[in-house]
């Protein structure tokens, strides 16, 4: 009787055990809530790019150093530069601070990557292809009245090596923004974000 | 219970026949690859290389190849492409698997993922930064730069003389405009390597450029440096890194232990001299000797390959023990298996240069001419890089492949914009000798 209960629990032992295993090789697809903070190691991901947006974003529409009673300010954006250890598409940052300020109708803004195809366009209805009624005119470009640029720095340390079972790493970013006054040079307003983040690896695995 | 045990016995040794047999395949189809590259056969070598499984335990070597080979053929997106994957392939190779180190204690280290030493983890960084730096993304070459820096910090001894690539670590900050981070680069490799007439000119017009009179005072130390705003900079890889070849000590008369060794060549360096329009420059190339890197770059874990090494004869011996105590014929057999699949772990990335040199040729703005002579006597390669347009405070990238070997056209929509057509890169000119 003993026996028959032994064999038989070890027979539900290994079918639960091959169910977890096949359950656990499965592929799956999910959707994610982009707002949601998802973090797989310390290396920058998506959820620290909404982080630094939104607190830049935020920064930029509350400042009270930027004077917008004259009208909306013109801004011209040279991008940032990336100064980590990663390669991290800035564009990425870049195009939704614009496009946040765009959207909240603060700012203006000039588009310096489409400046080439202006050109261009501009050019070729000058060149009689386009009725005089139908063309651009030329010199009534706007100018920016601010250069906005930025830096992402990042600083990492890895744990010292000695016996352990997992590998710790800290990181650190900062984010600097900042407007710059096209007529006087002055740094007009500037911000920045700081992410840490300290993420832990098995040294050992299967 | 004989048969039993028998039948034990027959399991190990197939498995430890089988683990050895696995190890071969993806070996041969890489060593035909390099064979055909060697050959100057680039296309047919990145298309052999496709045909290893991306499961492969020898994964790293395909991705390390597949960059060193597109980067020699001049197509910088695509090496940059193997090399970045490389990359990401050494951060998940970054853990001790259970699995492998168990297989490898009854074989060898074939049956471990190859993770790279440390040399040729940084050298990767190189060709990343050579090949950011032709494609004129000089943000993308600091980040490899950085990568360096740690990877250098991490090895200091084993890597600190690869005067290359750490003068190239400050030359791309430099091109991202990062002065500061590349003067502290600059000054460490200055400290380390002050016989370097090449390396004090860079750190010094980097300190130039910086308006820092005392660090310039104390590089120049007596010379006479001129600053430059504009230059052309030519990479130079020549010959072929040696491979890792099999040591072993006897421990008993049926047991040794297997190692991989760098054997001692004599290291020759290729002389390098250039000429500006038809005059002699002097400018000293920044050169590294990439074997006396790798070299040190193994001595660097000889104490972990020792232990495992000795660890491994204790499990092989306590088998071999175990089998003939049930069967004298049986034990013989257990016995010579493990005897012959005690092989050293000789893998290496064998499709780098034996040697990288830098030349900064300071130029005014203007069309120029540089004539590069790689090697002396009859030997010599004269190769003629012309129309090189620059700009007031442009740094023009150039590179010179393998001189000794035969490289094929490169297709015009893979040249970047930054290199020249083949036809003016490649373009030998007669020399005196010949």
């Amino acid at each position: 009787m003993k026996k028959l209960i032994n064999l038989r629990t070890m027979r539900l032992a290994l079918v639960a055990l091959l169910s977890v295993g096949i359950v656990g090789c499965a592929a799956t697809t999910r959707n994610i809530d982009p707002e949601s903070e998802i973090h797989y190691d310390a290396n920058y991901d998506f959820s620290d790019k909404k982080a630094i947006v939104d607190d830049l974003v935020g920064s930029l529409l509350t400042t009270t150093q930027i004077n917008t009673s004259a009208g909306k300010p013109i801004l011209i954006s040279y991008g940032i530069a990336n100064e980590t250890s990663e390669h991290i598409n800035t564009g990425g940052i870049s195009d939704d601070i614009r496009l946040k300020l765009i959207q909240a109708n603060k700012y203006r803004f000039l588009n310096r990557e489409q400046r080439v195809n202006v050109n261009a366009e501009t050019e070729y209805q000058q060149a009689g292809y386009v009725a005089v009624a139908d063309q651009v005119k030329i010199g009534r470009q706007l100018g920016a009245d601010y250069i906005l640029a930025g830096t992402l720095r990042s600083i990492e340390k890895e744990q010292p090596r000695q016996w352990r079972l997992n590998k710790k790493r800290l990181v650190f970013y900062s984010m600097n923004l900042e407007l710059t006054n096209l007529e006087t040079g002055e740094i007009s307003w500037a911000d920045n974000v700081e992410i840490a983040r300290e993420s832990s690896q098995p040294i050992f695995r299967w | 219970m004989d048969t039993k045990i028998h039948a034990r016995m027959r399991n190990w040794a197939l498995i430890v026949c089988l683990l050895f047999l696995q190890a071969c395949a993806s070996t041969n189809t890489i060593q035909t690859a390099r064979s055909q590259y060697f050959s100057g056969q680039h296309e047919l070598a990145l298309e052999t290389l496709d045909e290893v499984s991306p499961d492969s335990r020898n994964r790293l070597l395909v991705e390390f190849d597949r960059g060193a080979i597109a980067f020699s053929a001049g197509r910088h997106r695509e090496s940059s492409r193997a090399l970045l994957q490389a990359s990401s392939t050494l951060e998940q190779l970054d853990f001790i698997s259970v699995s492998e180190q168990s297989k490898a204690l009854v074989t060898n280290d074939w049956a471990t993922a190859y993770r790279g030493e440390s040399s040729e983890r940084l050298w990767v960084h190189s060709l990343q930064m050579m090949n950011f730096l032709l494609l004129n993304e000089p943000e993308s070459a600091a980040v490899e730069a950085r990568q360096a820096i740690q990877l250098l910090g991490n090895h200091t001894e084993a890597l600190k003389k690869d005067w290359f690539t750490r003068a190239l670590v400050g030359l791309s900050l430099e091109q991202a405009n990062q002065l500061d981070s590349a003067q502290i680069e600059y000054n460490k490799l200055h400290e380390d390597a002050d016989f370097s007439e090449g390396i004090a000119r860079l750190a010094w017009n980097n300190a130039k450029r910086l308006g820092r009179r005392s660090a310039m005072k104390k590089i120049a130390s007596g010379r006479d440096f001129e600053s430059y705003d504009s230059a052309i900079v030519v990479f130079v890889d020549a010959g072929r890194i040696p491979t890792k070849l099999a040591g072993s000590i006897a421990i008993d008369t049926d047991q040794f232990i297997a190692f991989p060794i760098y054997p001692e060549y004599p290291e020759i360096s290729q002389a390098i001299n250039a000429s500006l329009n038809g005059e002699a420059v002097s400018s000293t190339p920044i050169t590294t000797n990439l074997i006396s890197v790798a070299r040190s770059s193994l001595s660097e874990r000889g104490n972990k390959i020792a232990l495992k090494s000795v660890v491994r004869a204790g499990v092989k011996n306590a088998i071999a023990k175990e089998a003939r105590k049930e069967d004298t014929l049986l034990g013989m057999f257990v016995t010579a298996a493990l005897y012959i699949t005690e092989l050293p772990d000789t893998r290496s990335w064998e499709t780098l240069p034996g040697q990288l040199s830098m030349l900064v040729i300071p130029v005014e703005p203007g069309t120029h001419t540089v004539t590069v002579e790689v090697g002396s006597g009859s030997s010599n390669r004269v190769v003629t890089l012309d129309n090189i347009n620059v700009e007031r405070g442009q740094r023009v990238f150039r590179t010179l492949h393998k001189p000794n070997l035969i490289t094929p056209a490169l297709t015009p929509q893979t040249v970047p914009a930054s290199v020249p057509a083949p036809a003016e890169a490649e373009a030998e000119v007669p020399t005196a000798a010949s």
